[in-house]
């Protein structure tokens, strides 16, 4: 049960009181218990050697234009992998003479895996330029060899590792010129052959093309023109020839029927002189003079074409229409042979004229890839010159410059959690602990203790909180119990004691 | 019951006879003459009571060591020097509440402890320590001790209310506190609590109350309210009522139940007993 402040601490240390037989008894285990740990736990040295770092620093501000392109690499990341490496443990096992050549047993790689598990690299510094090496162990010598073969091994490898990240950068790029100058050969010899080609086709610009279009249909134009002239002449003069012929014989038959009529109608007085009108021959003769009226009639309204007996090719003025139209037939069929031909020949233009553009198209492209391969060949190059600038430097070790700040030392005081330290855990948890339990149970504990609690959350009157009423005999046993906790309380302190005094005198005799 | 009688006589030692001086050097005659007239008569009758009293028989008294030995509080007992304090601040306060009269004073606890009949023995001792008050304890449970010396098989309680022929006066005994007497519990134990309802019981108590109503404190040693339910039927004969709460052995609730039980006009208020007995070093800060 929880109460004001001030209630909770008096409850806590009449609690304390109570349990105090509990409480002695755990403080004794918890602070006994931590003894024990810290007396069989053996104390660990460790020794580190700093390494200061500088990169590039001599030779970064003669690179201006910023040919160092490399970058400086996160060298925390890089100084945990080579030293955890197992390249670098099996070297220091070798340096060590624990092993000969390869890791071969178990044991071995048990070892391997102690030692690592030892080792302690760190970055330090603010510009995070330190680097720490460290190596804890049971033996300070030990702690001090295994530091120092530590960082020898890490400076060789370093410079290895920055040798061998700049070659690798060189023979990349390297590499990337040849497959870019290659690339540039190849564009350039398609350009070429393509240019060649295109001067042996004769492919001529494009306005040249449509100009030749224009002029062939310009005659093209004009001999339509003509055609359509020439076909009305022809129209027109056959036309004038048939008329002339039907004009000439309807002529000729006219007068011939004139002339009969002529000869009937004289025969007719003739007769009427002698005879009257009923007379047979008259009769017929009226009959004759009727038939050749009718027959002129015909002959005017042009029904009949009979041609019979007329020589109408001996007319001068037909012999001349026909002429003329012979000739316009000729040339009419010369129009149109002419019309064709430039047709033809527009068609031609047109297909030349799309070659044209196509071919355009594709040299346009051709340049484009051999202007780039040219610019990205012309850039490599630029950087491979670096690349090998950067090699050179590492290769003389000089790019990285790996000082030793501070070589591995003897370290005198052990590391870590010392007996000590556990001692005075195990004294301070030992009071901890149950003070926590107990204020524990006192939070769960839900039997009245407090006479606050009966007066302001009852509202019940109090009369008094007294202590058991008790003689000299009650006491007794109490204090009997006192007894066993002083007890345990200084047995603790005095096994702590001379735990302690067993612990640290071999240290001191030493 | 002769050893015992025996011993008292040998304990038997005068009432202290130079007492009368003192209450002539109390009340001078300075004051005014009604006061003086009205305290002369409280005097008068004073002096009569104290003279009865002091002629109280008493054939024993306890030594320091067997006080102790029946947890009865000394005067400036050391080791309950807290619990002195607490019964004489509540012997003055009943005293106040009733001037110039007797009281009965019901003592009953919430179950948990046996201390409770220790602190209503301790009551009724303080209450003789005055030398013009008398006490009687009235043990309704049995209890360990002895109060009234050494015999055995004393006649209590349970044996006045079984007999038809014993009084009053066979059952009061005295101890070895001056000006104390005791009615134990008796022999027949196992009897039950059945008896507190019984006409015999409530002869007894009108009896003993009536008897000197003046200068007698009545102790009733109740067993717990909470276990025996006739309890509340001593509210009826009692005047004040407190109720003993052991520490730390029972909840709220049950405390509110047992308050519930008892006359709320008569109850005094509640007693939390069975602290533990902080070192020294910490009873400054645990107060």
């Amino acid at each position: 049960m929880r109460y004001s402040v001030e209630t909770d601490f008096q409850l806590f240390l009449r609690n304390m009181v109570q349990y105090r037989r509990l409480v002695a008894t755990l403080f004794a285990v918890i602070a006994l218990t931590f003894t024990a740990i810290g007396y069989f736990k053996p104390n660990m040295y460790a020794s580190y050697s700093t390494l200061l770092f500088d990169a590039r620093s001599q030779i970064a501000p003669l690179l201006a234009d910023g040919t160092a392109a490399q970058g400086n690499p996160d060298w925390a990341k890089v100084a945990k992998e080579i030293i955890y490496s197992r390249k670098t443990m099996t070297k220091l096992m070798q340096a060590l003479g624990e092993i000969d050549d390869k890791i071969e047993t178990v044991e071995q790689e048990v070892r391997l895996q102690k030692l690592k598990a030892n080792t302690k690299v760190g970055i330090l510094g603010d510009a995070n330029n330190y680097i720490k090496i460290e190596f804890h162990d049971p033996d300070p010598a030990m702690a001090k060899e295994v530091a120092t073969r530590l960082t020898d091994i890490f400076i060789d490898s370093t410079h290895g590792y920055q040798a061998k990240q700049s070659g690798e950068a060189f023979e990349f790029i390297d590499a990337q010129v040849k497959t870019y100058h290659q690339k540039l050969l190849e564009a350039e010899e398609r350009l070429k052959k393509f240019k060649s080609e295109r001067l042996a086709r004769g492919v001529s610009s494009e306005s040249a093309v449509s100009g030749r279009i224009q002029r062939l249909q310009l005659l093209i134009d004009q001999a339509e023109l003509d055609l359509k002239e020439e076909l009305i002449k022809k129209a027109s003069l056959e036309r004038q020839l048939q008329g002339e012929v039907k004009a000439t014989v309807s002529l000729a038959r006219q007068s011939q029927y004139v002339a009969k009529l002529e000869a009937l109608q004289s025969k007719l007085a003739q007769l009427r002189l002698d005879y009257t009108e009923t007379y047979p021959e008259i009769v017929a003769v009226k009959r004759q003079i009727e038939d050749v009226r009718r027959q002129i009639e015909e002959e005017k309204r042009g029904d009949s074409m009979d041609l019979a007996g007329i020589d109408v090719k001996a007319n001068k003025v037909y012999q001349d229409i026909r002429l003329q139209l012979a000739d316009t037939k000729t040339r009419i069929a010369t129009l149109q042979t002419r019309i064709e031909e430039a047709k033809a020949n527009i068609e031609a233009e047109r297909k030349k004229g799309s070659l044209v553009n196509e071919n355009d198209a594709q040299l346009a492209e051709l340049t484009r890839d051999y202007e780039v391969n040219k610019q990205l060949y012309e850039n490599l190059l630029k950087r491979r010159e670096a690349a090998r600038f950067d090699k050179r430097v590492d290769d003389e070790h000089k790019g990285l410059n790996i000082k030793i700040d501070q070589p591995a030392f003897m370290p005198t005081t052990p590391t870590g959690f010392r007996f000590i330290h556990f001692v005075a855990a195990g004294i301070l948890l030992g009071l901890l602990v149950p003070a926590g339990l107990v204020y524990l149970y006192q939070i769960v504990d839900g039997t009245v203790k407090s006479p606050e609690l009966i007066q302001a959350r009852l509202n019940i009157p109090v009369l008094g909180a007294v202590t058991a009423i008790a003689n000299e005999r009650d006491l007794l046993t109490e204090k009997r119990l006192d007894r066993g906790v002083r007890l345990r309380i200084w047995l603790t302190f005095i096994i702590i004691a001379i735990v302690g005094y067993l612990r640290i005198s071999p240290e001191f005799l030493k | 019951m002769s050893d015992s009688f025996g011993r008292a006589l040998k304990k038997v030692t005068g009432p202290g006879g130079g007492d009368g001086a003192i209450i002539d050097t109390r009340h001078d005659n300075t004051t005014q003459q009604r006061r003086f007239e009205y305290e002369d008569g409280i005097i008068v009758r004073s002096v009569e009571a104290r003279e009865q009293i002091a002629r109280m028989y008493q054939p024993f008294v306890f030594s320091p060591e067997e006080m102790a030995e029946n947890h009865l509080i000394a005067e400036d007992d050391e080791i309950n020097q807290d619990t002195e304090l607490l019964l004489e601040d509540l012997r003055n306060r009943i005293t106040l509440r009733r001037p110039g009269l007797g009281a009965t004073i019901l003592v009953t606890s919430v179950s948990g402890e046996e201390q409770p009949p220790y602190f209503a023995r301790n009551l009724a001792a303080v209450f003789a320590r005055d030398e013009n008050k008398t006490s009687l304890l009235v043990e309704l449970q049995p209890t360990k001790g002895k109060l009234w010396g050494d015999g055995d098989e004393v006649p209590g309680l349970v044996d006045f209310i079984s007999s038809e022929v014993m009084t009053a006066k066979d059952v009061i005994l005295p101890t070895g506190v001056r000006r104390m007497r005791i009615i134990p519990y008796g022999k027949g134990a196992g009897q039950g609590s059945d008896f507190i309802r019984s006409t015999r019981m409530r002869i007894l108590v009108k009896d003993i109350t009536r008897r000197y109503p003046r200068d007698r404190f009545t102790v009733l040693d109740a067993p717990p309210v909470d276990r025996v339910a006739d309890v509340e039927l001593l509210n009826e004969y009692a005047d004040f009522s407190l109720l003993y709460v052991p520490y730390g052995k029972v909840s709220e609730s049950r405390i509110k139940k047992a308050v519930s039980k008892l006359d709320a006009e008569k109850f005094l208020g509640v007693v939390l007993g069975g602290l533990p007995r902080m070192p020294r070093f910490l009873s400054g800060a645990a107060k």
